[in-house]
């Protein structure tokens, strides 16, 4: 019953008072919508007949970028749609637990008697705030693949992912595929564990540097095509599905999970031992 | 008014925020010297062990790796050169950029108000921010280009290893890069100051809309990322590059940079930080 109540007032002011934040993750999602229908024109302009579909415009917003070979002649370019697409949410989701426990949090933790409630209530809050963030996406695509007449389905285009992240042919795993549904679902999933993580390391570092370090982890699995870079799961096209030599993303699901549970642990053994007072 | 300016300039530069802030920076770029470092004595170690099994004496491409491509400015492929340029937004904001949000809510901005006057103490804070920020990015750079000349030879580029470079003819100051390399590294160091002193700037703008600190120091990414995507609206290879993420490396990163697009830029930055602070904070009511 605490719980209950406890969550229902972490949903009331870390969710739905913070509508902002959501209207945000709307116009990220329409603004990389209108810009996925102008790649469409252009690969029509190329003389390509085929369909494109949902799938493809949530591999545009979710695909992230191509193995990086670094060379000297090959700067790095990081892919700002996918940052522009993750970080927000850990900016978002980064202040909320922190504030709350300095101000009124501190009394619902004495009438809650015990720190594990709140603890597990603000990993549920930070669960339910990540789907809701990549639900809206998802929503604005569906209706913006509706509105545009793109076929409701997930099947990729091989020849438009080469166009938009300039993939050669021969690295690529397979032809036009359908996607299994948890493939579009790990990136989600990743960024929950990602949100907890985070969350996590502000019981033992500053938030600011705790933003910096997940800001730094997803540059690095941009930079770095490896099974442990955990970002690397949250791009699409890295998937062995579409990439000859991607990442497993069932493997994927294992490392997400086990990055979820340990920082739901290490958060809830940290908090135990938390001092909550004179914090600034 | 001269002693508030030094107040808050001392307060900017000695402070542990600071001190992180280059630490941290300087502790990147690390990684990107002891690469390219490594890679220098692996260079040299290939040519002579070609020497010493051939007999033959072989070009030692002594212009092709010199400290002007192995410092961090030079080359954009390590990884700790692409984490430095992509986080200096906020490492440029956490040495000074939370500090009047800081103020505001303990009352210092009052005192300060009385005892100064306001524009004297906007005028200050936005010095402060402006150089703690601007410093923050130029020491992990001068500190980098100091540890790599230590072991690197600083040879005099030479454009027919313009592709050792990536400083092509159409670049922004290609012809003073292969003449007066020491040259070009100071202006860049030079326009990196005057960026990043305007980027923490932004810190100061956001303020008088939020009372968080985080949010205040964080904001100046999001809005550089921002810039960073619109270069869509610019989408020829031949736009040169709107993002300070990418032209405030010396090493151009698929686009060049311009002189046009830099001096416009600034400008607007600055109008926008410093009407926003000085001008809108001198007429805004404290109490």
């Amino acid at each position: 019953m605490k719980y209950i109540k406890l969550l229902k007032f972490d949903i009331q002011n870390g969710i739905l008072k913070k509508q902002k934040v959501y209207a945000i993750a709307f116009i990220i999602a329409a603004v990389f919508c209108f810009d996925f229908s102008n790649s469409v024109k252009i690969f029509k302009l190329t003389g390509q007949n085929q369909s494109v579909s949902f799938a493809d415009c949530i591999l545009y917003i979710y695909g992230g970028m191509r193995e990086y070979i670094p060379s000297p002649t090959n700067p790095f370019v990081f892919p700002v749609i996918w940052v522009l697409v993750f970080l927000p949410l850990c900016f978002f989701t980064l202040n909320y637990p922190y504030q709350d426990m300095q101000s009124f949090g501190q009394q619902v933790l004495i009438r809650t008697k015990g720190r594990f409630l709140w603890w597990l209530s603000k990993c549920t809050w930070n669960i339910l705030s990540s789907c809701f963030y990549h639900g809206v996406i998802y929503l604005t695509a569906f209706i913006f693949s509706l509105l545009s007449g793109i076929g409701i389905n997930r099947n990729i285009n091989m020849e438009m992912l080469q166009l938009n992240f300039q993939i050669k042919p021969e690295l690529l795993a397979a032809g036009n595929i359908s996607f299994p549904i948890f493939a579009f679902l790990l990136p989600v999933l990743l960024s929950v564990a990602i949100n907890l993580f985070q969350m996590t390391l502000c019981l033992f570092i500053k938030p600011l540097f705790s933003f910096l370090t997940v800001a730094l982890l997803m540059l690095s699995s941009a930079y770095l095509l490896s099974p442990w870079m955990v970002g690397n799961y949250a791009m699409i096209i890295r998937s062995d599905l579409v990439l000859k030599k991607g990442v497993n993303f069932n493997i994927g699901f294992i490392i997400v999970l086990a990055l979820f549970v340990l920082s739901f642990i290490c958060g809830m053994i940290r908090f135990h031992y938390y001092d909550i007072l004179n914090r600034d | 008014m001269w002693n508030t300016f030094k107040l808050e300039i001392k307060k900017s530069v000695m402070n542990k925020f600071f001190l992180i802030a280059v630490i941290i920076g300087f502790g990147i770029t690390v990684f990107s010297a002891l690469y390219n470092i490594d890679r220098y004595y692996y260079d040299l170690e290939t040519v002579s062990r070609i020497e010493r099994n051939t007999g033959a004496v072989y070009n030692p491409t002594s212009a092709g790796l010199t400290i002007f491509n192995c410092w961090i400015g030079g080359e954009g492929y390590t990884l700790g050169s692409s984490a430095f340029f992509f986080i200096f937004p906020i490492l440029v904001a956490i040495p000074y950029g939370w500090s009047y949000c800081e103020e505001k809510k303990s009352g210092y901005v009052r005192n300060m108000a009385i005892r100064s006057g306001k524009a004297a103490y906007y005028g200050a804070k936005y010095a402060a921010v402006f150089l703690s920020g601007g410093l923050a990015m130029v020491i992990p750079l001068i500190l980098n280009l100091l540890l790599v000349a230590a072991f690197v030879p600083a040879v005099t580029p030479d454009p027919s290893y313009c592709e050792y470079y990536g400083i092509w003819a159409s670049s922004l100051m290609s012809m003073l890069l292969y003449s007066k390399p020491l040259l070009y590294v100071l202006i860049y160091l030079i326009i990196d100051f005057i960026f990043c002193g305007l980027i923490s700037c932004f810190s100061l703008v956001v303020t008088a809309f939020v009372k968080n600190k985080v949010v205040a120091v964080l904001f100046p990414f999001f809005i550089m990322l921002g810039l960073d995507y619109s270069q869509k609206l610019f989408p020829s290879s031949t736009d040169p590059s709107i993002s300070p993420m990418k032209f405030l490396h010396p090493f151009p990163l698929m686009r060049q940079a311009s002189w046009t697009v830099i001096i416009l830029e600034a400008v607007v930055f600055s109008a926008i930080t410093f009407i926003m602070t000085v001008v809108r904070g001198g007429k805004n009511e404290i109490y």
